[in-house]
């Protein structure tokens, strides 16, 4: 019997956006199927066994946290992060989080704030004048969709050893300029979505949870179908209300 | 002063509210602020009494309330935003409003302020006292984060005068704090019932940590949210002593609490008809204030009896031989005390949550996931999800997994919530109660609906004092 083991980096400190929503999606779409699971919290100060997770998330977290977190992250956490994903390891990061994967976070004002490294990005704050990127965000992502809410003063710029997750319908995404959203590099991903994220996005949810499965060394076809007619009446709603705003002039690509 | 100005601007606010635009409660002061200023500072200066502020993320309306009740039996004329409109317009009309008479040696005034106009409030209205309930996330895309609200305030606090006093919940570290920055003197009101908590903080609870070092406090007491007994382990700091203390709390359920108040060394006995623990709060911020204000309490039993709930705030209809019970859910936090205060009623619930994403409620429906929907599991008989999000609501209580086991409760997402409340009270039977969770839009939207419906009663229609 297998069992998919989750790791929740920061719970206390990185948690803005219902971000648990996120962790109760994935025990849930696997407690549906038999397969048990469970999750463990990785706090400030506790140190990481690479070979402990199968899974990792990390989510958003308010401005004052960013900095200590990013402390945690690069002198308790980057070795054990990196050998995890190496051994192919999900990693999944939302928002604050997908930030702090990049190489550097540039804030408006002072110095730069160094990432883990295991996205190829790099995000630059604009200063506090310009506008957030506030919204409703639907994208597209090999073939479906992507919803969510996205809210952030940062602007995240590729480099070429990370792929765009997904293409911008409707919203800003990494920085309104590319139509890119979120990144993915080897099985590390990162968006700015959160609504919750996973929730209403089962298949991406899955996608992710058929290479933590396979990290745990289970059998191929425990991810039976599930009933998702809930999930897609609310990724449609997303994707209606998102093009209600757009018409109301609220988005715009030019910043 | 300018009395042609003031006189226009009453007539303009009779004339709307004669042809029923928006109930015309600010419109007046809309005017005033547009066109002089001033006047607000002047009617204000004409309160005898001084200014009171009311301010926090949740109980502002139903502290204000109770306070005004209070006030009244002490014999003072209030002058009061009642409807909640608490921006500096509804302030300001609920000056212009206020009958010239009313404006006197013996008048007060009595203002919920919202989070973010607080500053502004505090340098034009120079309150007397400023009663500050608690701080939670809510609204993140509108207000922005927490911290950046206490550090507004902890400036404007820092900015009031050695006569002014603050009445501050000692319970909530973030509030407590602010007692810090002032000059002059401050109450601290708490709960000192530790049968009243929780075995931990919930997942609703902001993070909060020692604001003299930065090290996250230790409780030995929980309460709701982030509030309750907390110390910091490494510079000692620690929730202040308590001038107005709640010692015993007994919940009723919907129908309210019994509690026990110490204050200046006597003890309160009352019964409030109002449900939750954060309704216990709402009162201690009221007799804080009076306190406060230095004022009687005189018949305080008699007062707390003929509160009559806001809309929204477990007021409750007969429909025929079925009833409606409202529960405004706007934030985590708030929401959790509902789930608990449902939790306690006996028997299978019939329930209605109607979940809107306007910029009144946060255009971010995410908080719903912080909200402890699994409270409710295995106690709902059927459940209808409407507004804007009723599939992303109905998507949250499936992954509550209300909907698992032999006695899952029959759903239907049904956005338009006129449709959603007649098909639920049809669905219910004789005797039965529906209860209704709206967010903020929805649940204006659903008192126009009742309205419509006829079957609302009158007495939220509020009598103008």
């Amino acid at each position: 019997m297998t069992t998919l083991r989750i790791g929740h980096l920061y719970p206390r400190h990185m948690n803005l956006y219902g971000d648990r929503g996120n962790l109760v999606c994935l025990v849930n779409r696997c407690r549906w199927r038999g397969i048990d699971v469970t999750v463990e919290p990785i706090g400030l100060g506790d140190a990481i066994d690479p070979d402990r997770y199968d899974l990792i998330f990390v989510g958003g977290g308010p401005d004052r946290e960013q900095g200590r977190v990013a402390d945690d992250l690069l002198s308790l956490k980057a070795d054990a992060l990196r050998a995890a994903v190496e051994r192919r390891v999900v990693l999944l990061a939302v928002c604050g989080g997908y930030q702090l994967l990049g190489r550097y976070y540039r804030p408006g004002d002072g110095a730069d704030l160094p990432g883990l490294g295991l996205l190829d990005l790099h995000t630059e704050h604009p200063g506090h004048k310009v506008q957030r990127c506030i919204g409703n965000l639907t994208a597209t992502w090999n073939g479906a969709t992507l919803v969510g809410f996205e809210n952030h003063g940062g602007r995240t710029h590729l480099g070429p050893a990370a792929t765009p997750l997904a293409t911008v319908m409707q919203g800003w995404g990494n920085n309104g300029v590319d139509r890119t959203e979120g990144a993915t590099q080897g099985t590390v991903y990162g968006t700015y979505l959160h609504g919750s994220f996973l929730p209403k996005n089962p298949a991406f949810t899955d996608h992710l949870l058929a290479q933590a499965l396979a990290h745990a060394g289970a059998a191929p076809g425990l991810l039976t179908p599930l009933d998702d007619s809930i999930e897609l009446r609310a990724q449609e709603t997303a994707v209606r209300l998102a093009g209600e705003r757009q018409s109301t002039g609220f988005l715009s690509w030019k910043i | 002063m300018k009395p042609g100005l003031l006189q226009l601007a009453r007539l303009a606010g009779r004339a709307a509210r004669r042809a029923g635009v928006g109930g015309g409660t600010s419109l007046p002061g809309l005017i005033i602020e547009r066109s002089e200023p001033a006047l607000i500072q002047q009617l204000a200066a004409s309160l005898g009494q001084g200014v009171v502020l009311v301010s926090g993320t949740n109980g502002k309306t139903t502290t204000s309330r109770i306070l005004a009740d209070l006030l009244i039996a002490a014999g003072l004329h209030v002058v009061h935003n009642r409807t909640g409109s608490n921006l500096m317009r509804g302030i300001a009309a609920a000056l212009v409003n206020a009958p010239q008479g009313e404006l006197g040696p013996n008048a007060i005034g009595l203002f919920e302020v919202d989070e973010a106009t607080l500053p502004e409030a505090v340098a034009r209205l120079s309150p007397r006292l400023v009663v500050l309930l608690n701080l939670f996330r809510d609204q993140l895309d509108r207000y922005g984060e927490v911290d950046a609200i206490v550090g507004r305030w902890r400036a404007t606090i820092a900015t009031m005068p050695a006569q002014s006093v603050l009445a501050l919940n000692a319970d909530d570290p973030m509030v407590a704090g602010l007692g810090s920055a002032a000059s002059g003197a401050t109450i601290y009101f708490g709960v000192n019932d530790p049968a009243a908590g929780q075995p931990e903080l919930e997942h609703a609870a902001d993070f909060v940590e020692c604001l003299a070092c930065g090290t996250p406090y230790d409780y030995t007491v929980t309460y709701f949210g982030h509030l309750g007994h907390y110390r910091c382990p490494a510079c000692g700091w620690q929730r202040p002593p308590l001038d107005v203390a709640c010692t015993t709390v007994r919940s009723s359920g919907l129908a309210g609490s019994q509690v026990s108040v110490q204050a200046d060394g006597a003890t309160i006995d009352a019964s409030i008809p109002l449900p939750g623990l954060y309704n216990v709060y709402n009162l201690l911020g009221a007799l804080a204030a009076v306190r406060a204000l230095q004022l009687p309490l005189g018949d305080l039993a008699g007062t707390l009896h003929t509160l009559q709930p806001v809309f929204g705030r477990a007021d409750r209809v007969q429909v025929g031989d079925k009833a409606i019970v409202t529960l405004l859910t706007k934030n985590p936090v708030g929401a959790n005390q509902v789930l608990r205060a449902l939790a306690d009623e006996p028997g299978q619930k019939a329930l209605l949550l109607a979940l809107n994403d306007g910029v009144a409620d946060g255009q971010d429906v995410s908080w719903i996931w912080d909200v402890d929907y699994e409270l409710l599991r295995g106690q709902v008989a059927a459940v209808t999800t409407s507004g804007r999000r009723a599939a992303d609501m109905a998507l949250r209580l499936k992954h509550a997994r209300w909907f698992e086991g032999d006695s899952a409760p029959s759903l239907e997402a049904l956005p338009d919530l006129q449709h959603a409340l007649q098909t639920s009270l049809y669905q219910l039977l004789p005797g039965q109660t529906l209860y209704v969770l709206p967010t903020y839009t929805a649940m204006l939207y659903l008192r126009d609906i009742m309205t419509r419906l006829d079957i609302t009663r009158p007495y939220w229609q509020e009598a103008v004092r």
